[in-house]
């Protein structure tokens, strides 16, 4: 066989280097395997637990993202938070096996807040750390996400003493709160500590310095009927808040009412954690079936938790979660004139009225040709029909944007409403959207009485127009936007930006929809990030330039899992 | 000697210089360095996490996306997407108006419509944190219709701006809509 031969000296350092180039090319081209080695759960315990919650708690089939999960209904922890397996604890405790692990880095982190409607931020978020505890008797496993919320009282600012609070084990100063909720969101009681010492919970309606003090666990309870002029009552709330700052659910831990007469909504079940001061000794556990619920808001589950017996010994751990939670669930009973398609005929008819439509151009308009955001309030002339007060369409020239201003009196008219323009084309901002809430204690509205503010309530709405889309909001869930609208006061400004967290994170969660989806208008991801920031307790509707008909807009999930924002198709009549 | 030498100079530089070419899709490609590293969502989370300190909207991004393009460039993680549709008249530019006005109270803010090769790019850069973030959006033509978007997002600690900004004007120069 004859070999080609190379006379050349340069022709055969070009083949070299062409050989050479080539080799690392293929090498530059091989992919690293950058993967960490996973550690190797080692524990059969642990391997075997870790079996049972995966086929009891599977990731569903859009790779464990959620389609939709309202606040107030139970938040489903297991689709997107899970247990770090491979940072195990075991110990026996309590006559049971315990497995104890904090939350797999990878997924999204849970957070509790403690927040009352009176003031905000009792309990930041940044207090409380979660951990997963797997329970087995030998025979059957139960799982729990147990959260601390500690008092900066007892954390003095070191975060760091969150770890010495765990299930075998708690700080003996410790002071605040411990919460178990199961995986998949149910309640499982909870407990409070103050200077390390376990609180007795009070039976309901227990009186202590006059003052009745009722410990309740439901996952939501209407405030409405609580606060007749003869009780005025404080309601503590247990904010859950996942990864992204969401709120997505709440229990009431407790409310104080300042007269020693009941609240007219009556107990709502049995008792839970106690509130500092609580003087009874612990009732037997009994499940007691709630009492009604709001006019207003949709009421989704009531769950009654069973006292907790105090735990035996006491050998400085925390109090175990209740595995046999007792509850009754009552009927879903859906406030069917708050659904979104309920709705949209009232907001048909307002859009359409011949006042606000004139107003609506006329703000159309102005913006248009000003850039500036030009608005005009919306107010009955009486609360008995559905003529509106023609009034001026302007802006503050100071800040070149709407105010809404809201009156209540018949020279002045009603304010249901305010609609304003937005010259870039943005969908309202959560600022637009929380004006609802607000309103609600100007003191007008208030002095006016609770068949007034009832009459607000239903009525209430926010539009924005825009030369391409206009938007109208209202509100389906008063509890809870009037928590965001506390969380949003309570929010804490980024020095570099301006914008306080809540604002931050409504406009980068539009910034990123735009980005993974460059061919939808920049109202759209406006509309998505409104609705993921305020869940279900508010009903947007969209109408094209032009028209006063308008659709609910709702949240989907496409074939690769991914949100997206489209029309509700609401049942012709 | 001395063209050996300098053959294998020339070589060495020149591997070290070639870049890669990604196809987004079958009409769309960027170019990015051979030291760049593409990853999964879990490693781009970790990373985030890590590079980030937890910082919980740059994770919300990171979480958020669904695409197979994800990179990291030292320490510049760059999400890329693809898609063809259709779009509102003049989209480009209310895509910036929108993004403007959301933002008119961010300080960090800034938006700007960059011509590279023909190509309009419209980018945006804000911080949150001690996370910086580019943007950018860019069209294969002005049609409404059948248009094919190439659009990014870059996200780095903000110590590292020079290079998140050198990085991404390497990525703008080297978009390509082959159709």
């Amino acid at each position: 066989m004859k070999y080609l031969y190379l006379k050349s000296l340069n022709i055969r350092l070009i083949v070299s280097s062409l050989i050479f180039v080539g080799i690392a090319f293929i090498i530059n081209s091989c992919k690293k395997d950058n993967s960490k080695a996973q550690s190797t759960i080692t524990s059969a315990a642990v391997s075997q637990a870790k079996a049972w919650y995966e086929n009891t708690y599977p990731v569903n089939a859009n790779g464990g993202k959620l389609t939709t999960q309202g606040v107030n209904s139970n938040y489903d922890y297991s689709q997107v938070t899970k247990p770090d397996w491979n940072h195990a604890a075991t110990y026996t405790r309590l006559g049971k096996n315990v497995i104890e692990m904090p939350i797999d880095p990878s997924s999204s982190p849970i957070y509790s807040a403690l927040s009352s409607g009176g003031s905000t931020g009792i309990y930041p978020k940044e207090n409380s750390r979660s951990s997963f505890i797997l329970l087995s008797d030998g025979k059957k496993y139960s799982a729990f996400i147990m959260t601390i919320m500690a008092d900066p009282s007892y954390l003095k600012g070191d975060l760091s003493k969150l770890a010495k609070n765990t299930y075998r084990k708690r700080d003996s100063t410790f002071t605040g709160f411990v919460f178990y909720f199961t995986p998949k969101g149910q309640y499982s009681g909870g407990y409070e500590f103050k200077n390390g010492q376990l609180l007795t919970p009070a039976a309901p309606g227990t009186q202590s310095n006059g003052k009745t003090i009722q410990s309740v666990g439901t996952s939501y309870l209407k405030t409405a009927e609580l606060d007749p002029p003869t009780v005025t009552c404080t309601f503590y709330w247990d904010l859950t808040i996942d990864g992204y700052g969401n709120i997505v659910s709440q229990v009431l831990i407790y409310y104080v009412c300042d007269t020693s007469a009941p609240p007219s909504g009556g107990s709502d079940g049995s008792t839970g954690t106690g509130s500092p001061g609580g003087a009874a000794p612990p009732v037997p556990p009994t499940c007691t079936p709630s009492s009604g619920g709001s006019s207003d808001d949709a009421v989704r589950n009531i769950i009654i938790n069973v006292a907790q017996p105090l735990p035996p010994g006491g050998d400085g751990g925390m109090p175990p979660p209740t595995t046999e939670p007792c509850s009754v669930t009552e009927p879903v009973v859906v406030d069917t004139t708050k659904t979104p398609c309920s709705q949209v005929g009232h907001v048909d008819s307002v859009a359409q009225n011949s006042t606000i439509a004139a107003q609506n151009t006329q703000i159309l308009a102005k913006t248009d040709s000003s850039q500036k955001e030009y608005g005009a309030n919306q107010n009955l002339k009486s609360l008995t029909g559905s003529t509106y007060v023609n009034t001026a369409v302007g802006t503050n020239a100071s800040t070149d944007s709407f105010i809404p201003v809201l009156t209540w009196d018949a020279t002045n008219g009603f304010t249901v409403g305010w609609s304003h323009g937005h010259p870039g084309g943005s969908a309202p901002s959560p600022d637009d959207v929380l004006v609802m809430p607000d309103k609600l204690s100007n003191t007008t509205l208030q002095a006016a009485g609770a068949s007034a503010i009832q009459f607000y309530k239903n009525k209430v709405s926010v539009g924005v127009v825009t030369s391409t889309v206009s938007f109208i909001v209202t509100v389906s869930n008063w509890s809870t936007i009037q928590t965001l609208l506390t969380t949003f006061k309570a929010s804490p400004v980024d020095p570099t930006t301006g914008l306080n967290a809540f604002d931050e994170n409504y406009a980068k969660i539009g910034g990123d929809y735009k980005t993974a989806n460059p061919l939808a208008s920049d109202s759209e991801a406006g509309a998505y990030a409104l609705m993921t920031v305020f869940g279900d307790s508010i009903n947007i509707y969209e109408a094209p330039k032009g028209s006063t008909t308008y659709t609910p807009l709702t949240l989907t999930t496409d074939a690769n899992g991914n949100k997206k924002v489209a029309n509700l198709q609401c049942p012709q009549l | 000697m001395k063209k050996i030498i300098l053959l294998i100079i020339c070589v060495i530089y020149s591997l070290t210089s070639i870049g890669q070419q990604i196809a987004l899709s079958n009409t769309t490609s960027i170019d990015l360095p051979t030291r760049a590293e593409k990853l999964n969502k879990q490693q781009a989370i970790s990373f985030a996490g890590n590079r980030f300190n937890n910082n919980k909207i740059a994770l919300n991004t990171v979480n958020f996306f669904n695409t197979p393009h994800i990179y990291k460039i030292d320490n510049v993680l760059i999400s890329l997407f693809t898609t063809t549709g259709s779009v509102e008249e003049d989209h480009l530019m209310k895509l910036k108006r929108g993004s403007d006005e959301t933002s008119k109270k961010d300080k960090s803010y800034s938006s700007s419509i960059k011509v590279i090769n023909n190509t309009r790019i419209l980018v945006t850069n804000d911080i949150v944190g001690n996370v910086e973030y580019y943007r950018f959006f860019c069209f294969s033509n002005t049609n409404t219709s059948n248009v094919t978007a190439i659009s990014g997002c870059l996200q780095f600690d903000k110590t590292d701006h020079d290079n998140g900004t050198n990085i991404l004007n390497d990525i703008l120069n080297s978009i390509k809509f082959t159709k």
